[in-house]
Order: structure tokens, then C-alpha cells, then sequence
């Protein structure tokens, strides 16, 4: 018989993983991760009165994985995350990012992974999480226009990174599509 | 900003509102601008179909995993055995409503910034006053819960024609890609019979078809069956299924087969293209054509298409996911 933790949290256990996976780019860490995650959360589960279980949960797993990330970081950088620093210009006289009509010998996944956490985190919770803008500012806490300017950001540079290796095409698809 | 403001920006005010556009995040009337823009200036459509580009192939390379069964087992175990199971809790881990009731003790840093607890849409926020200048415009457009966006009506007009000529199947393609798109503009057209029940969902086509699609239960296997919705393609009446991947929407259009047709019942096969960032497969099967479009990633549609064409043999008793 399933306890009402159970019930609510266990179904999301594969978002869960899904999201350390990604974040801590390390198997085993991601599932040491999700167990603590899934610790923490039944502790705090007397106050969860109802309401999207799976963003609860996944903001949990979020800051575990920050915490055991920060962990490690011993020599990281001291400065909090700044975004205005993070930004790329956007330039109007930018050449158009190339199509990525073959994308199939970029590694996309590659790329997500080298982003800045705060930037990789909200391309997961969209990309593959599919959640809205406010929802993703609940689960990072912070602003939905700041969802928006890191989402872009991040987009940016992924077709940043991404050009140099994009075979150029000569009969491109008018669709634009990834074949 | 009024939304005529989008008919007088030029191309690259307006790129930064792709991405949102994408997301589904503008409101109704500047996405219709923006939408009407987009028919007349292949810049920018040539720009909104990379950014689409990009979307399909994040979630391609890195899709949904599944949680090893150790993983589970583990975590199960954990679950049990700690011991704050018990019902008494201090009252300092009692917390608010969630999501917005994090709880404090997992967040590493206190929150710097004012947390979005009600739909924003005012520029005059201090969070907004933040916001890099080239993104502002954006943001005043922000329709926060505003779900789905639109495209290409024209196009859509065109191909509808078309197919009611009975043309080719490249044409029926669009059609069907093009239908997919307009559920997704509003949630209420999404589908007309709500319905994770497929003994539901099946006899409500009844009397509005003069065929009755097969509709399988697939949520033990991931992709949960919202409902039903009659739609109009390729010059006839056809059934739409719809189903859930996670957030993401599946279209499963179903219809008789046309014997007269040039390329009736001749693929029993599943061919697959991608179009304007989407999925789609199209096999035939029981005297059925089926056309299933989506922007989850490939290999995800795939074992949709696998699922319909060769159902469960009991249906799985996994937990549905609620989403």
C-alpha cells in the first residue's frame, strides 16, 4: 500500500533522473542525487499542499544537484551568476545561424551540456520537460523575464556552438526542418 | 505595447520574440501579428524554422530517460526506511503551498529576487526594469499560461484546397501538419471529447463518422489518451485522437482509406519525413490511413507508431504519469 508520498512523488521518478542526469552530466552522481532528492522531498512533504508534484519535486532535485555540484567546485569562481555578464550582444548585423538540417554529426547534446548551469537548466525544464516560462521561474526562482533572457541566451549560443560543425547545405529544405 | 506596435518593428526587433513564439508564451494578438508577419517575410520564417530546428533536435539528443530499476529499488528502500515517515514533523519543515513553497532548506541561496507568485505581464515590475533592453519589448508581450501559437493560415488554405481535390499525399501531408498546429492554437480545440478512457472516446465518434477508428490505451507505455476531436481533411471527415508525451501532443488522424485515390492503400508501410520541425508517420492498416504528427523527438514517435500499430497485449498497470 503506497503512502501518500508514494503516491504523489514516486510517479516522477523518471523526470527526476532525467533532469540530475543532464544537470550533473555523471550517472552515479545523478542517482546518488535522486535519492537524496527523494529524501529531502519526504521530509518536506508535510507542506506540500497539493498542486503540480512533479515541479515540487523537480525544484528539489534541482538544488540537490546545485548543492552536490558546489560540493565539488572547490576552486570554482566565487562570483554569483551574473546575467547581464553572461549575455552575448546581440548583434544586428549577426550573420543568420546556419539550419541544422544536419545535425546528425553535431553532438546538440554536447553542446547543452558545456552551457552554464543556469542556462542549461532552463533549456532541460523546456526542451525536455516542457514547462512554461512561469513554471521554470518557480522551480530556478526567478523571474519569468529572466526564464526569457536565459532561454534566449542559451539558444544563442547553442547555435553559436553549434555553426562551425553545421555542414553547410546546398539545396537546403525550405522548411528548415531536421531530417 | 499594442500589438499593431509588431506590424511597425522591423525584422530584427522582432527576432527576439521567436523563441517565445515558439514556446507558446505570447498572448493571442501578438502572436497572430507576429503569425501574419511570418506569411509575408521568409526572413523571418527561414529564422523561426532553425529556431524550431534547434527545439527538435535538443529533444532528440537529449530525450527522456528512464530511471534505472536499481535507481527505483534504491529510492523505494530509502523511502521506507527513513525514518521522518512517521507523521510527527518539527514544525519548521511545515512549508506552504507548493511549487512556490520550495522548501528553504533545499534552495542553497536565498532568492534574490521577488518570486513570480501571480501572472506578471507588467513591465513596471522591478524584475522586468532588469531585463536587458533588446528583450524588453518581448517581455511586455509575455502571456504567461498562453499556450500554443499559429502559423502559416494561408499556407493552411491553400493545402486544404488541395487536398479537397483529392491531390497527392504530399499535399495531405501539409494539411495534416497544418491541423496539428491549429489544435494546438487553443486548448479548447484541442479536442471535443476529453477522455483518458478509450470506451469513451470511441463510441463518441459514432454518428459523426461513418467509420469508427480503433483507439488503444497506451498509457502504461507513456503516451496517455487526452481525447477526441473530429476534423476535416483531405475533403472528409476524419478522427483525431490525441495523445500525451509528456507535455508535448501527439495528433493521431484516422480515416478510411480512399480506393479512388492515386495513392490509396498502397503504404502499408510506415514512411516518416519531418516538416517544419515536426514529426509525422504515415502508415495504412485495416483498411485505416494514419497520419501521426508531433514535435516529440523521432525515435519518440516511432514507438507511439510501433504502440498503435501493435497494441499491448494487457494494457500495463504502471502509474499514469499525471501530466
Amino acid at each position: 500500500m503506497p503512502t501518500a508520498f508514494e503516491a504523489a512523488v514516486l510517479p516522477h521518478l523518471d523526470a527526476a533522473y532525467t533532469l540530475a542526469r543532464y544537470l550533473l552530466r555523471d550517472d552515479e552522481d545523478a542517482r546518488d542525487a535522486v535519492q537524496d532528492a527523494y529524501l529531502r522531498a519526504l521530509r518536506y512533504f508535510p507542506g506540500f499542499r497539493g498542486g503540480d508534484a512533479r515541479a515540487w519535486l523537480l525544484t528539489i532535485v534541482r538544488n540537490t544537484c546545485r548543492t552536490r555540484r558546489r560540493r565539488e567546485r572547490v576552486t570554482a569562481r566565487t562570483a554569483p551568476f551574473d546575467d547581464d555578464l553572461h549575455s552575448p550582444i546581440e548583434s544586428d548585423a549577426a550573420p543568420l545561424p546556419p539550419a541544422y538540417d544536419h545535425i546528425g554529426d553535431v553532438s546538440v547534446r554536447d553542446a547543452v551540456e558545456r552551457l552554464p548551469e543556469e542556462f542549461r537548466e532552463v533549456v532541460l525544464l523546456r526542451e525536455v520537460h516542457g514547462y512554461s516560462y512561469r513554471e521554470i521561474g518557480e522551480i530556478v526562482r526567478v523571474p519569468v523575464g529572466t526564464v526569457m533572457s536565459r532561454l534566449s541566451r542559451a539558444r544563442q549560443r547553442l547555435r553559436d556552438a553549434l555553426a562551425p560543425s553545421v555542414t553547410p547545405t546546398a539545396s537546403r529544405d525550405p522548411d528548415g526542418a531536421a531530417v | 505595447m499594442t500589438s499593431d506596435a509588431i506590424a511597425a518593428m522591423t525584422c530584427d526587433q522582432l527576432a527576439p520574440m521567436l523563441d517565445p513564439f515558439l514556446d507558446g508564451e505570447l498572448d493571442a494578438a501578438t502572436r497572430r501579428q507576429l503569425a501574419e508577419h511570418l506569411e509575408r517575410c521568409p526572413r523571418c520564417a527561414d529564422r523561426l524554422a532553425r529556431s524550431r530546428a534547434l527545439g527538435v533536435a535538443i529533444r532528440e539528443q537529449c530525450p527522456a530517460l528512464s530511471a534505472p530499476d536499481d535507481l527505483r529499488r534504491r529510492v523505494q528502500a530509502a523511502i521506507r526506511q527513513d525514518p521522518s515517515t512517521a507523521p510527527s514533523l518539527s514544525p519548521s519543515v511545515a512549508l506552504p503551498a507548493a511549487p512556490s513553497s520550495t522548501p528553504r532548506a533545499a534552495l542553497d541561496d536565498p532568492p534574490t529576487l521577488p518570486h513570480p507568485r501571480s501572472r506578471q505581464r507588467s513591465a513596471s515590475t522591478p524584475w522586468a526594469r532588469r531585463a536587458v533592453p533588446w528583450l524588453a519589448a518581448a517581455t511586455v508581450l509575455l502571456a504567461v499560461g498562453g499556450g500554443g501559437w499559429t502559423l502559416g493560415t494561408a499556407h493552411e488554405r491553400a493545402l486544404a484546397s488541395g487536398a479537397a481535390r483529392g491531390i497527392g499525399a504530399d499535399a495531405v501531408r501539409d494539411a495534416v501538419v497544418a491541423s496539428h498546429l491549429r489544435s494546438l492554437e487553443a486548448t479548447n480545440h484541442l479536442v471535443d471529447v476529453v477522455s483518458s478512457d478509450r470506451h469513451t472516446v470511441k463510441p463518441w465518434f459514432d454518428g459523426k463518422l461513418d467509420f469508427s477508428p480503433t483507439v488503444v490505451d497506451l498509457a502504461g507505455d507513456g503516451f496517455p489518451l487526452i481525447g477526441g476531436r473530429l476534423d476535416y481533411l483531405a475533403g472528409r471527415p476524419v478522427a483525431a485522437l490525441v495523445y500525451g508525451r509528456g507535455r508535448h501532443v501527439i495528433n493521431l488522424f484516422v480515416w478510411p482509406i480512399d480506393p479512388g485515390s492515386a495513392d490509396g492503400g498502397a503504404h502499408a508501410a510506415v514512411t516518416g519525413t519531418a516538416m517544419r520541425g515536426y514529426n509525422v508517420r504515415q502508415w495504412d492498416a485495416g483498411g485505416m490511413t494514419h497520419w501521426a504528427v508531433s514535435d516529440v523527438a523521432a525515435p519518440d514517435l516511432d514507438a507511439f507508431v510501433r504502440l498503435v500499430r501493435q497494441p499491448p497485449v494487457s494494457p500495463a498497470t504502471s502509474a499514469p504519469e499525471p501530466r
